[in-house]
């Protein structure tokens, strides 16, 4: 704790910088929405030109433009799907004429940004404790026609949530933020009764050379190296932080440049601490070091990472995972003036290790693993994606296990056609575990190590492949627009099968169709179809349609009243797909899988046993058709 | 002109986006007066902040959350912020069509529908006394028409579903209204017959000054078999016996001549059936009659008469066994008259005065029972004071006759002090008891004020000699107490 009021006395101390970022190549403009489709910065930089600066969507919902900026004063505001929206991370303002504001950026001759600490003139209180508060929220409402008993359709206790969150900027460097919570549901107790709860918040103080978060159940956290030692958390792919509170810390550009001076080179750190929120002794922490040589065309960067659980059940016994990576990447870039687009190879690699450990009187090791990773992807001028990896797995627990694994795929994108495949095929070798440790060490948790896994790596459509030796789980994913009528329709399929093996016949496949219309600028129809088939004999369970046994057919049409991706109403009938994910309280169209695994119990089941997981799935998938309702939902972001 | 000012209100609301904060804090500390041992007690201090967050960040769309912080050690020993209303709302207009769309949560507003004589929506009824929650859907078109469709779940014990629709058009250049209420409410259960429903249908018609308005509703219970039979039985013999119910009002009669003045006469009709259920609504059943109202202003003085007469009996009898010599059955049909008239004066500074007699004959089980009040009032206002006397005898020649005296003075001494009081005295044969409250309100400024108060002030607080509570039993409470209150 000593460590940590040292640590941020000493950034308090240290410059305070704007909270737009200059690089190298101009100023960084940041815009936060992972559910908007485009993003625009409009502004006085491009004469307020709603469509001039497109911004480019990048990893956790953030969207960021680069642009060369002369020194002067610069105001501008963001459109996300049609919704102007002033710059939340900036706390400099200026009136626009029109009853609200505009954020405003300064560049000083150097290229600097000037804050609204650095002088007098920006008028107000001139200290660094002039803070601003936020805020934001969703809201969003459930109503749900059921049919009862008797054939008549009974709304149920309809369904609120609410997240309220509140910003505190202390100055540009510094800010808080906490979510409240209502949910009338979760909750369980009378609606006049329903109160906000505390969910999760963060204390950012953002430096020259260093951004530190301190965060309680917010997850932000993933190392990039390719097996994601952190982050890329279950079938989900969470980022670390969910669950967890603790202190982060990564290092900025300007402090690579401060270290190594004008050599081409950068270093990068990160690295945490952490507790699992509701248990004293549930630790983990990590690290990170990257070194990485900036050419002009390629980059070559070796990173090491390590990573350790600590638990402790009880008194005076403590049990750890210790995880330690290194890892080599290489890109490339290649362009022609020619092509319509650059060209980019990227090749990694990666050897980890890693060790469970029981400490009581003497350290007892368990399991002990190691994984070799190879992996390239090629990104073609045009309109092709393509990688290829392989994952060599061993441990050892009791006995040796080990699996390689092969991954495939594409992304096709040629204009209004696109196609992304992800395949995987794997091989297990020689073992001999119990089929509850089967279940736990290799299934569950993807042969990682991790037997402390929160999140399952097992989704619902690998279910009918469980316990084979071996397995090829492919997707796809074809969506195409076009217009129809002279209105918009967009088509999507996604698929998966689960072969047991390759070039046998799948055990399960999943077939979703959206079709998506647009009535006209704000009203869309949509319908999203799931066919799932079954061809699982030793879990008697087959679908055949002919014959109408194991179909479980599931439509949700709805009309949508939609004014941006983070307001709309919506009148539906049919299962609905759409769901807010109980960890990252974002939407997604997982509904029907999270509730098959959740109402069978699926993965709890599978604990214990395999036998007869085809009557729990065909039960599951039946309850899944009576879940159908008249839904009217409705979310508004502010 | 209220149209305008309303769609200009609508416009800027949808075209600039913003968000809204506002609420308001108070904070009571007090004593009361125990006991002669105990002697002044001080009670939890409590503390409120109610908050309502609001605005319309897209446009065409809006969003208003209220919550408030109570300390109530009932349900925590902290003050939990609770979640006491909250809707998100959606609207569209084009050319005079459009609709809104609101998912709301415990609002009231939402379920009020204009234009039911017959009082087919009781809200508290309806939004299961504030908890209720649902959706609410207008659509509108350009040729005088609207809709209305409410639907809700009682969100709390059974689970019942509420479904209000209506839809009203004018025709005639607006001389002609005419509305068609549906509503239903389904019980929790497995039974599709488990359900009450009433189907009304409303007509209000212009004609130079007259203005004639009739609702004729029929209801439905087929879940309750004893109604059901009975009403079946009743369609057949006494179609006005059965489940339904209307009322009809005429309204531009007149007698008098501009120089004498007009007396305005406006008479009513109404019938509520035997078998008629609205669990939704104003429940009356097997009752019907009459009203009168009516009213003159006296040329060139400012003085209103009012004189109103209603009668209203049951439609079908009770029955009584009488010993007369032999058993006898009598029919009772309870019969109730209401007679009200007043005087209503305004003198010259600000001086205002009414006197009113009411007497009501009310028959029940055979029984008469006689409630004749008089009452008077007497009222000045100025920049600086205002007062208020009334006095009311209740149940006038009744053994529980009530004398009933109340005052109320404000003066305000200065920009930011006034003084309150309030006196009440209320005599009868048991005795006589008095209420004393006394209020000193600073403005602080800056939208904030504090109150120091003694007495009761909820004595009297919603119609001085007509608190019905005080009257039947209440008396003096010592109390000592300091409110602060802001706005934001």
């Amino acid at each position: 704790m000593k460590n940590i009021i040292s640590s941020l006395s000493f950034l308090l101390l240290v410059e305070l910088i704007f909270s737009a970022q200059v690089t190298r190549d101009g100023v960084l403009f940041l815009y936060e929405d992972a559910n908007a489709s485009e993003v625009f910065l409009v502004g006085s930089m491009n004469d307020w030109n709603t469509v001039a600066t497109p911004m480019i969507k990048t990893d956790g919902g953030i969207w960021e433009i680069v642009l060369p900026l002369e020194p002067g004063k610069y105001t501008y505001k963001f459109i996300a799907d049609g919704s102007w929206h002033f710059d939340q991370n900036n706390s400099r303002f200026e009136d626009d004429g029109y009853g609200g504001s505009n954020s405003l950026i300064e560049i000083d001759q150097n290229g600097k940004l000037i804050t609204e600490f650095d002088g007098p003139s920006h008028g107000g209180v001139n200290s660094g404790f002039n803070p601003k508060v936020y805020f934001k929220g969703r809201y969003f409402s459930k109503n749900e026609f059921f049919q009862d008993q008797s054939n008549r359709y009974m709304l149920e206790t309809p369904y609120h949530d609410l997240n309220f969150g509140v910003k505190v900027k202390f100055n540009p460097s510094f800010e808080g933020y906490t979510i409240l919570n209502v949910n009338n549901q979760n909750e369980g107790t009378d609606i006049y009764q329903t109160h906000f709860k505390y969910k999760r918040s963060y204390l950012l103080f953002n430096t020259d050379y260093f951004k530190i978060r301190a965060f309680d159940n917010f997850g932000f956290i993933s190392f990039n190296n390719p097996l994601n030692i952190v982050g890329d958390e279950g079938y989900n792919d969470y980022d670390f932080g969910y669950g967890f509170s603790g202190v982060y810390v990564e290092t900025s550009n300007l402090f690579s440049e401060k270290i190594l001076g004008n050599l081409p080179i950068e270093l990068n750190a990160q690295g945490f601490s952490s507790d699992r929120n509701g248990e004293d002794e549930d630790d983990v922490s990590a690290y990170r070091l990257d070194i990485s040589n900036h050419g002009t065309s390629s980059k070559f960067t070796v990173g090491v990472s390590s990573y350790k659980y600590t638990h402790s059940p009880y008194a005076d016994f403590i049990q750890n995972h210790d995880n330690h990576e290194i890892d080599l990447s290489y890109k490339k870039h290649f362009s022609n003036s020619s092509w319509e687009g650059d060209m980019r190879l990227e090749i990694f690699a990666e050897y980890s290790s890693y060790e469970n450990s029981d400490l009581e009187a003497e350290k007892t090791i368990w399991m002990d693993g190691e994984n070799t990773f190879f992996g390239v992807s090629l990104k073609l001028p045009s309109a092709l994606d393509v990688y290829a990896h392989s994952l060599s797995s061993s441990f050892k627990l009791g006995s040796h296990f080990s699996r390689d694994k092969f991954f495939f795929g594409f992304n096709f994108n040629p204009g209004k056609f696109k196609w992304n495949v992800d395949a995987e095929h794997w091989t297990h070798n020689s073992y001999d575990l119990n089929w509850n440790d089967y279940y736990k060490y290799i299934e569950k948790t993807d042969g990682n190590g991790r037997w402390y896994q929160e999140y399952s790596e097992v989704p619902f459509e690998k279910y009918t492949i469980v316990g084979y030796e071996t397995g090829f789980f492919w997707s796809s994913e074809l969506n195409y627009k076009f217009k129809f009528m002279n209105k918009k329709l967009q088509t999507s399929l996604k698929s998966t099968f689960a072969h047991h093996d390759l070039f046998v016949e799948p055990k399960f496949s999943e077939n979703i169709l959206v079709l998506q219309y647009d009535l006209s600028d704000d009203w869309r129809f949509k319908v999203d179809t799931r066919i799932p088939y079954y061809n699982d004999p030793h879990q008697e369970l087959r679908t055949n349609f002919s014959e109408d046994e194991d179909v479980f057919i599931s439509t949700y049409y709805e009309i949508r009243y939609h004014l941006s991706s983070s307001t709309w109403m919506s009148i539906g009938y049919g299962v609905n797909p759409l769901v807010i994910n109980a960890v990252t309280d974002k939407f997604y169209d997982r509904g029907r899988q999270e509730y098959l695994s959740g109402v069978g119990n699926i993965d709890g089941y599978l604990e214990s046993s395999h036998e007869g997981l085809g009557e729990i799935i065909r039960q599951a998938e039946t309850s899944l058709m009576n879940q159908k309702n008249i839904c009217i939902q409705a979310v508004i972001e502010f | 002109m209220i149209r305008n000012i309303a769609f200009i209100i609508i416009y800027f609301a949808a075209v600039w986006p913003s968000m809204n904060m506002e609420g308001f804090y108070e904070g009571q500390f007090g004593k009361s007066y125990q006991s002669d041992a105990f002697k002044w007690n001080m009670w939890d201090p409590n503390y409120y902040l109610e908050t309502r967050l609001y605005g319309n960040p897209v446009y065409n769309s809006d969003f208003y959350i209220k919550f408030y912080s109570d300390k109530n050690y009932y349900q925590s020993e902290r003050p939990l912020a609770v979640l006491a209303e909250s809707h998100i709302g959606f609207r569209q207009d084009q050319n005079g069509r459009g609709f809104s769309a609101t998912l709301f949560k415990r609002e009231s507003r939402y379920y009020w529908l204009d234009g039911s004589m017959l009082g087919m929506i009781n809200t508290g009824s309806v939004n299961n006394d504030g908890n209720g929650q649902g959706v609410r859907l207008d659509l509108w078109h350009n040729y005088n028409g609207s809709m209305s469709y409410i639907f809700s779940d009682f969100s709390q014990g059974s689970g019942d579903d509420i479904h209000l629709f209506r839809y009203r058009q004018s025709i005639f250049n607006n001389k002609v209204h005419s509305g068609l209420s549906i509503q239903k409410k389904n019980y929790a259960s497995a039974s599709t017959n488990d359900f009450n429903q009433v189907i009304a249908h409303d007509l209000k018609v212009y004609v130079g000054r007259y203005y004639i308005a009739t609702e004729f509703a029929i209801s439905d219970v087929p879940g309750d078999s004893v109604i059901t039979s009975l009403n079946n039985e009743y369609k057949n013999n006494d179609f006005f016996k059965s489940s339904i119910a209307f009322k009809t009002e005429v309204r531009g009669l007149r007698v008098g001549s501009p120089k004498s003045g007009y007396w305005y006469i406006n008479p009513g009709i109404f019938s509520y059936g035997d078998t008629y259920r609205n669990y939704m609504g104003d429940n009356q059943s097997n009752i019907h009659g009459y009203w009168i109202n009516s009213y003159y202003l006296i040329p060139r003085r400012a003085i209103t008469l009012t004189l109103n007469y209603s009668d209203s009996r049951k439609i079908v009898p009770d029955t009584l066994t009488v010993f007369n010599g032999s058993s006898q059955i009598e029919e009772i049909f309870d019969p109730t008259t209401n007679i009200y008239m007043d005087a209503y004066i305004e003198f010259l500074n600000g001086f205002k005065g009414k006197v009113a007699f009411s007497k009501k004959d009310d028959e029940w089980q055979g029984n008469l029972y006689k409630h004749y009040d008089f009452f008077t009032e007497i009222s000045v206002e100025n920049t600086l004071a205002k007062l208020k006397a009334q006095y009311k005898i209740k149940d006038i020649g009744e053994t529980w006759e009530k004398h009933i005296t109340g005052i109320e003075l404000s003066i305000n001494l200065n920009d930011r002090w006034r003084f309150f009081t309030r006196g009440m005295i209320v005599d009868d044969r048991v005795g006589s008891r008095h209420s004393i409250f006394t209020e000193l309100q600073y403005r602080i400024g800056g939208s904030s004020e504090f109150y120091l108060q003694y007495g009761p002030n909820y004595w009297g607080q919603y119609g001085l000699v007509h608190d019905d509570g005080f009257v039947s039993s209440g008396a003096m409470v010592k109390e000592l107490k300091f409110i602060i209150k802001g706005w934001f």
